[in-house]
């Protein structure tokens, strides 16, 4: 199939909704006609639906109390208020 | 009473409150995690970075500038030291979520820590082969595009914010992460038209209605 080197970079601008309305006109009639355009459109869109639902990792049970206590030994002199109360 | 904003928290950390920093780590604290995670690919690493991050953040308080959001400034913090721990360091990629890990609480497996789910995601990905696949498509990308994919794609920021962490204009942001994008799709191509109903489970995505509203 051609590339299509005209519109692919605008695709990505399209599906983050960047283009104004005049742009998003015209890309959406170059589109209907671009079967290259169309196949990348759906291979962008496909990627970051993937990249948006990886999973999350937690954090191990410790981290917190790890990080808290060394907080609660750094700069002592901005300690004004109450110490970082563990979890 | 209204939880108080981003804003408020870091104006009383800045003034020495810890309890109003220690707000703003609850808050973010998985966000970065995962967001360093998924840019260094090993667990421990990024807990240590993800602490390291947090005290960099209480300890540079004073160069907060009040004129960006607190958010994408931890991120910045969290974008370098991530940059350059896989400048300076050899690291063991994790490819197999099978693979096993130690942290502080011992040896695990990396199915022990996922998270139940992200909140309404429009489809799940059923397969741990996919994960692996989509984490090796974004650990073949360079710093700048793995730094930009990561922050629009993964974590959902605007291109505004992600102007404001990287230091450079939305308009660059746009093409730069086009430029990531097309590189992992094209990673990716082949493993969508084998068996998306083996990888996917979607939900409410239709892409023909979306994708071509004038045809």
């Amino acid at each position: 199939m051609e590339k299509c080197k005209l519109l692919t970079r605008r695709l990505s601008l399209y599906l983050d909704g960047q283009c104004s309305e005049e742009e998003k006109e015209s890309i959406v009639k170059h589109i209907a006609a671009c079967k290259y355009c169309q196949d990348q459109l759906i291979l962008f869109r496909t990627s970051r639906l993937a990249l948006k639902s990886i999973p999350n990792l937690k954090l191990s049970t410790a981290f917190d109390n790890n990080l808290i206590d060394k907080l609660n030994h750094l700069d002592p002199s901005r300690n004004k208020h109450s110490n970082i109360a563990h979890r | 009473m209204d939880k108080p904003n981003d804003e408020i928290l870091i104006g009383r950390a800045k003034q020495g409150d810890k309890t109003a920093f220690e707000e703003l780590y609850q808050l973010y604290k998985g966000q970065i995690f995962n967001y360093i995670y998924r840019f260094v690919n090993n667990y421990q690493l990024a807990e240590e970075l993800t602490q390291e991050t947090f005290i960099n953040a209480y300890t540079h308080l004073d160069s907060y500038s009040a004129k960006g959001k607190p958010l994408a400034w931890i991120y910045t913090i969290a974008s370098n030291l991530a940059k350059n721990a896989l400048k300076s360091r050899t690291i063991r990629s994790e490819v197999s979520l099978d693979a096993p890990l130690l942290n502080s609480d011992g040896q695990i497996n990396m199915f022990d820590v996922l998270e139940s789910t992200k909140e309404k995601p429009e489809l799940t990905i059923r397969s741990k082969e996919l994960i692996t696949k989509i984490q090796e498509a974004i650990d073949s990308l360079s710093l700048e595009h793995k730094q930009i994919l990561l922050l629009c794609d993964v974590q959902g920021q605007s291109y505004q914010d992600v102007a404001q962490i990287l230091g450079c204009k939305p308009s660059t942001v746009g093409s730069r992460l086009f430029r990531a994008r097309k590189k992992v799709a094209k990673k990716l191509a082949s493993v969508y038209k084998e068996k998306p109903r083996k990888w996917f489970k979607w939900k409410n995505v239709n892409f023909s209605q979306e994708d071509y509203p004038s045809t």
